[in-house]
């Protein structure tokens, strides 16, 4: 399966992104993260001590790591903010920390951490941006790559415009579906 | 301690993008409240919108954050995207950035950097500075001084600090070279230590350190 969690505006990327997936065969489960009750990660840190692999919060984050949890791929869409995920991306973003190894690894010389009982799943990130300034786009990806250079995962980044072609969003379908 | 003013007599505004409010974060902001004075606005205490109502009447902000995944918190977004809407009242200041992480690696963090410096060039402020403080976390509250790195960090935080209070940019090279070195050999020791932290504090909780997250496949 795959889940998409996606900060939509008009046209709705993620939800495009979610109909190509759905058509070549693959099971989806998209989130609209607007819609969703989500309250931002206060750091306390609960999900990787005390009450371990769980939120203390709840809220539907609760359905949204449970798909996540049963997915060999999970994407953000999200309009390009500064190089960044959005405010409603982000605090999704934020909770999956929920779902992360509070132990330490190592990868390529460096500390490293992971997700927790999930070797082999990937994180994607599409971001959606129309402006003309290629900083955004390559601080957006360079984002995206230290994530999964610390989630010790794998994945890939794409910076598409809000009107971008079936033909685009099907080849980005393509690359999370086979990884 | 300052008047609220840098040297070049406008207003300070530190501002902490921490859900803690006496963590490392904080303890940084206060340290470069003894050079330059102003308040400390806690965003996750008051909410963004109060926020930006005080960034709009300063002249020289700070803003001192924590590291979540990579980048500032969820409630900087949220702040950024609403300052949007006040891109007028916003140009012309000045903004220096702290962001702090438990990783010792400077790339880490930098993409909290780089966004902020984005937002600035949107609302033509200006972006004169910022400092990276790995293995941050660690402090807990505690003083720079207790710091793994306090030898060179300590001299490099008080560089900034005063730059930020002079009202001048200050160069990245002075938490570039203040970096934790950890080679690959330390690293493996580092995560071997910290994973006997880890494994005992899970003990302590009653859960196995082995077992998989409760949203992990079966």
């Amino acid at each position: 399966m795959i889940a998409i969690i996606a900060d939509d505006g008009h046209p709705s990327t993620g939800r495009r992104l979610a109909d190509a997936l759905e058509k070549a065969g693959g099971n989806v489960a998209h989130f609209s993260a607007p819609e969703l009750d989500i309250r931002s990660c206060y750091g306390c840190g609960s999900c990787s001590a005390r009450t371990y692999g769980r939120c203390v919060q709840k809220d539907d984050m609760d359905t949204v790591l449970a798909a996540i949890g049963q997915c060999s791929a999970w994407v953000l869409v999200s309009p390009v903010v500064f190089g960044s995920y959005s405010f409603q991306i982000k605090k999704v973003h934020d909770r999956t920390c929920t779902l992360g190894d509070p132990h330490y690894f190592v990868s390529n010389g460096e500390m490293v951490k992971g997700i927790n009982g999930r070797d082999g799943t990937r994180f994607y990130a599409v971001g959606v941006y129309d402006g003309n300034n290629e900083q955004e786009r390559n601080a957006f990806k360079a984002l995206h790559a230290e994530n999964v250079r610390i989630m010790n995962c794998g994945g890939e980044a794409f910076a598409i415009g809000s009107q971008a072609s079936d033909v685009a969003i099907e080849t980005i379908g393509v690359v999370i579906r086979h990884g | 301690m300052g008047n609220g003013t840098t040297t070049d007599g406008k207003a300070t505004l530190l501002i902490c993008t921490s859900p803690r409010p006496k963590g490392t974060s904080a303890i940084l902001l206060r340290r470069v409240q003894q050079a330059t004075g102003g308040e400390i606005r806690f965003l996750y205490r008051e909410g963004a919108a109060a926020v930006l109502e005080h960034m709009a009447g300063a002249h020289t902000i700070v803003l001192s954050g924590p590291c979540f995944i990579n980048t500032y918190p969820t409630e900087v977004m949220e702040l950024l995207e609403l300052a949007m809407t006040r891109k007028k009242d916003l140009a012309g200041k000045k903004l220096y950035v702290i962001i702090n992480g438990g990783m010792p690696y400077a790339h880490t963090h930098q993409s909290g950097l780089r966004t902020l410096a984005l937002f600035c060039r949107a609302c033509s402020m200006q972006y004169l500075g910022e400092l990276v403080l790995g293995v941050g976390a660690m402090l807990d509250g505690q003083p720079l001084e207790k710091h793994m790195s306090a030898r060179r960090m300590v001299p490099a935080f008080e560089a900034f600090v005063a730059h930020i209070a002079r009202g001048e940019p200050s160069p990245d090279a002075l938490f570039l070279d203040a970096q934790t070195r950890m080679s690959g050999f330390k690293a493996r020791l580092g995560a071997a230590f910290l994973n006997r932290m880890v494994d005992k504090r899970l003990r302590s909780f009653g859960h196995d350190p082995q077992q998989k997250g409760s949203h992990a496949q079966p």
